[in-house]
């Protein structure tokens, strides 16, 4: 194999089956007339011109007899065996007997001896022994070449299934990492750890039903995030009834300062969403409006169906907008992943936007296919 | 032993609920004031003046670390930070020696915190409870903007610059004029400039900023404290010869019977 040293030469030889051939066939033959001519012609003591002219040609005559044979063991290759050896032995037979024929016929003529027809049989004998040995060789080479072809064919297989793993296991962790953001995003670690020590200050004053409560609570929206993967959908109820989970256990902490106000007519109620969708909205509205007000505010969550689609208001009290940011792109990380689920969901069929209310505040909306 | 005056101050009721019934079992504290943002906490530590503050971060409004910056230096009590969860905070307590704790809170770890401020009381005569305060704050905002400290900028101002100080902050040359500055104080290595309402936190020592500013517009009032007497609307007399100076922008500021000579020469 030329691995390691390139040349054009060696690599066309390497790959080329025909040159391959040619080049052994001349290669084999021609040895074989120096074979002859080192020990019949020197032995017989036939120095002549005439018999080296003679040896030279019968390996030429080898040469095309012989040629032949490729295509009909070509041919048969994909055949039964036995049809393969019965087209080898008449190959071998049909070709010692003409290459004989011929042998015989030019060396009479060229060197005018007399009466070589009588020793057929010794002639025949040699050319059959010849072409026994060609076809070995031949098959020889050609399976030879069908082994590395197949080896290396293992191997290009093997390199392929190789990459397509780590492709696979590239995927995975992609699709792994998002889940986990996505989880991160819900599991808050303020909500989490101030919604615990809430807990912990109702067991200490001794409010065990309000402890109870809310440990419940949490369980349902914590159980709710990790049962629920983001590629489903669900009826807004439940996703109203998750996220109200979460907005008592904030009233709990944030006491008068959270005010809530629902608005979701029964009619909406079954229409499908994607999951979580509500969730970081509200969560944003927490942070942004409620969090850092002295006086704390409202959120507002209002649905209405409306032809064929379905409307939902997120609106709370805070600063709003400082600039008018109606476009998603220009707005932070969690707006941009609910505008990408949404467009995995809908396509372009739908609307995500966002409005400063008259009174100040923060207004996002949505409007979805409601698919009745 | 005499009891730690202590305020507590978280927005959430119930933090505040498990907070007090936290400390109640704890014979060191006596609970002076409960507040529920940043600015009531700012007036109970003026008004109360107590030894010892369980200071929430995140409030609404003013937070914790605001908190810190405009309260005076040379009243400033032992703060006690609480947190949910920030770690770039709790490195940078670890590294000034701040104390806080953790919610959900763990008695054990308040009844440390105390332990921990009663001995600092007794051993700490120095009593600069700001310094490492600001050292933390001002890391934490350096980390949170990658920026490097806020440095007052040094050059050979033109006459139109005179009495104007240039604060970089958070990126932005910021030009605050003498006029505009209510009060100064030091705190270790910082300096936190109180101007319109904002405090500004630069690496300079009171000596410094002293002799650019003009003596007869600002005058030392405490150890670690500079008053502009044009901003003084009241004074109020406290006992053992101290008293209270009320500034038109609603704080107060405590002047000590050391230097009540030099705010007298003022109000005669």
């Amino acid at each position: 194999m030329s691995d390691s040293i390139y040349h054009p030469f060696l690599d066309a030889l390497y790959r080329n089956t025909t040159v391959q051939f040619w080049l052994l066939q001349i290669v084999g033959w021609f040895g074989l007339s120096l074979i002859s001519f080192l020990s019949l012609t020197l032995w017989y003591d036939h120095q002549g011109a005439e018999y080296v002219a003679h040896n030279i040609l019968q390996s030429a005559l080898g040469v095309l007899v012989s040629w032949p044979l490729r295509s009909l063991f070509h041919f048969f290759w994909n055949d039964k065996l036995i049809f393969r050896i019965s087209s080898a032995l008449a190959g071998i037979i049909g070709c010692s007997l003409i290459w004989t024929i011929l042998r015989i016929s030019t060396y009479m003529s060229m060197t005018g001896e007399q009466g070589v027809w009588s020793d057929f049989g010794g002639w025949l004998f040699g050319s059959i022994l010849i072409f026994v040995c060609w076809v070995a060789f031949y098959h020889l080479v050609k399976y030879y070449q069908l082994l590395q072809s197949k080896h290396q064919a293992l191997l290009v297989l093997v390199a392929d299934s190789q990459r397509e793993q780590l492709k696979l296991l590239q995927a995975e962790t992609i699709a792994h990492e998002a889940q986990l953001k996505m989880l991160r995003y819900q599991l808050n670690p303020h909500f989490l750890f101030n919604t615990l020590n809430a807990i912990s200050a109702l067991v200490k004053v001794k409010e065990s039903s309000k402890a109870h409560q809310m440990i419940v609570r949490l369980s349902k929206f914590l159980r709710y995030s990790l049962d629920n993967d983001p590629i489903h959908k669900v009826s807004l109820r439940q996703e109203i009834d998750a996220v109200t989970q979460y907005l008592n256990i904030e009233r709990t902490r944030f006491g008068k300062r959270l005010r809530l106000h629902f608005d979701v007519p029964v009619q909406c109620e079954s229409i499908d969403v994607p999951s979580l969708i509500l969730q970081p909205l509200v969560e944003n509205a927490i942070k942004y409006a409620i969090a850092p007000a002295v006086e704390g505010g409202q959120v507002s969550i209002l649905a209405k169906l409306e032809g064929n689609y379905l409307f939902l208001d997120i609106t709370d009290t805070g600063p709003g907008l400082s600039v008018p940011k109606t476009t998603i792109s220009s707005a932070g990380i969690g707006l941009k992943n609910t505008d990408q689920r949404l467009r995995e969901f809908y396509n372009d069929d739908y609307e995500f936007r966002l409005d400063n209310t008259q009174e100040g505040g923060l207004c996002v909306r949505l409007k979805v296919p409601s698919g009745i | 032993m005499q009891k730690l005056r202590t305020v507590i101050v978280d927005d959430e009721p119930l933090a505040l609920d498990l907070l007090r019934a936290v400390l109640i079992e704890i014979s060191d504290i006596e609970i002076v004031g409960e507040c529920a943002n940043g600015k009531e906490a700012v007036e109970a530590a003026m008004r109360l003046q107590p030894e010892l503050l369980f200071l929430d971060i995140q409030m609404p409004g003013m937070n914790g670390f605001d908190v810190i910056r405009s309260l005076q230096t040379d009243i400033m009590p032992m703060v006690v930070f609480i947190t949910a969860f920030d770690q770039y905070a709790v490195d940078a307590f670890d590294l000034h020696a701040v104390d806080y704790v953790l919610k959900p809170i763990d008695s054990e770890r308040i009844a440390r915190s105390v332990d921990r401020a009663v001995d600092r009381l007794k051993n700490d005569i120095d009593r600069s409870f700001k310094s490492p305060l600001i050292g933390a704050i001002e890391e934490i905002s350096e980390r949170a903007s990658k920026e490097e400290p806020a440095t007052e900028v040094e050059s050979n101002l033109p006459d139109g610059m005179k009495r104007k100080l240039l604060v970089r902050d958070s990126g932005v040359v910021k030009v605050i004029p003498f006029d505009d500055i209510d009060w100064v104080d030091a705190a270790g290595d910082y300096m936190c400039v109180h101007a319109v309402g904002e405090t500004h936190v630069i690496r300079s020592t009171l000596r410094d900023l002293m002799s650019k500013l003009d003596d007869n517009q600002f005058v030392r009032i405490h150890r670690s404290t500079i008053v502009n007497v044009e901003r003084v609307v009241s004074v109020t007399p406290l006992q053992k010869g101290g008293s209270l100076l009320h500034l038109t922008q609603g704080e107060s500021l405590k002047v000590s019977r050391n230097y009540r000579d030099s705010i007298r020469k003022f109000f005669n």
